[in-house]
């Protein structure tokens, strides 16, 4: 009975995959729970978490992100806003929903690239393609689209080497055979409508679809290509050097 | 001379205090900075998976501390 129903879900995608179709999506993020946890922490660490979640809250009019994407490929990155670049609430939020960040997927060649503006370099970070996300039967209604619920733990070591394990759950809709989404996210089999990383839920806003076209999309080139590791590890030289200057 | 000698030493005395008041504060405020620039450093890793994002929030969140408490 479970494989008859993933089957039937996945029957649109294949029955669609060997047409064309290309679009753009646009992402506007909510908050639906305390994104940093103040939980055993002093009152001015409370005070200064309950600012970023302000930041967060009062910036989310203002942050917009667009995934252009044909059969293949795809491109995500925030829409540009000229009042950014002044306003450290609206630049704190910027960073913490990932709009420093713009990201080229291709599925047919397994390439997932990160273009990213730090130390005042570019870098294009390569990263593993495949997710693996545990797919749910649980379905819900996203506008007209009905969405199925993929989980996907994202592991990551802490400043104390520790292994943590982050859970982000997707809601995905076959009826749009592409297997992109926000933040980079994807390979899933249709596109990813709502995404909730931490609190944090990535939503489709608006949805162009253009059945039958192409589009161009081009991989980043320019910048000093890295590996995730490499790029992480400029991060913790940072932090490992600000604690030996202190001490 | 004598009254002079005594009012340089009151002087001196007094500013030493101050100045001695003032490193204890700045130390206060770099303690208090630092907290939040490892609270914030890890909360955010935490809330978004990334090193990258975790770091960049707390030396902004450490400028910000240090901005409002005006501590070059």
């Amino acid at each position: 009975m479970k494989i008859l129903r993933i089957l039937l879900i996945l029957i649109p995608f294949f029955s669609f995959s060997q047409n064309k179709i290309s679009g753009k999506i646009i992402y506007k993020y909510r908050i639906v729970k305390e994104v940093f946890n103040s939980d055993k922490k002093s009152e001015n660490i409370k005070s200064v978490f309950k600012g970023f979640s302000e930041n967060l809250e009062n910036s989310k009019e203002k942050i917009s992100f667009e995934l252009i994407f044909n059969q293949n490929e795809s491109y995500y990155k925030m829409i540009k806003k000229l009042e950014s670049d002044h306003d450290k609430g609206l630049n704190f939020a910027i960073l913490i929903i990932g709009g420093k960040e713009e990201l080229y997927t291709n599925i047919k060649d397994t390439i997932r690239r990160k273009r990213i503006t730090a130390f005042g370099e570019t870098f294009l970070i390569d990263n593993n393609f495949k997710n693996s996300w545990k797919l749910t039967q649980e379905s819900k209604k996203i506008g007209k689209y009905t969405c199925y619920k993929a989980l996907l733990e994202k592991k990551f070591t802490d400043f104390y080497n520790r292994q943590k394990k982050m859970l982000i759950e997707a809601w995905y809709t076959p009826e749009i055979p592409v297997n992109f989404g926000p933040k980079g996210y994807g390979n899933l089999p249709g596109l990813i409508l709502e995404l909730d990383q931490g609190g944090i839920v990535y939503y489709a806003q608006q949805i162009e679809l253009n059945k039958g076209k192409n589009i161009a999309i081009n991989l980043p080139k320019k910048g000093k290509i890295i590996s995730e590791e490499e790029f992480s590890n400029m991060f913790r030289k940072t932090d490992k050097k600000r604690k030996n200057k202190k001490f | 001379m004598k009254k002079v000698i005594l009012s340089l030493v009151f002087v001196l005395a007094t500013g030493g205090a101050l100045m001695n008041a003032t490193s204890s504060s700045i130390a206060i405020v770099k303690t208090y900075c630092d907290e939040v620039y490892s609270e914030t450093r890890d909360a955010v890793t935490a809330a978004t998976g990334s090193d990258y994002i975790g770091v960049s929030a707390a030396i902004a969140a450490e400028n910000a501390c240090m901005d409002e408490m005006e501590i070059e």
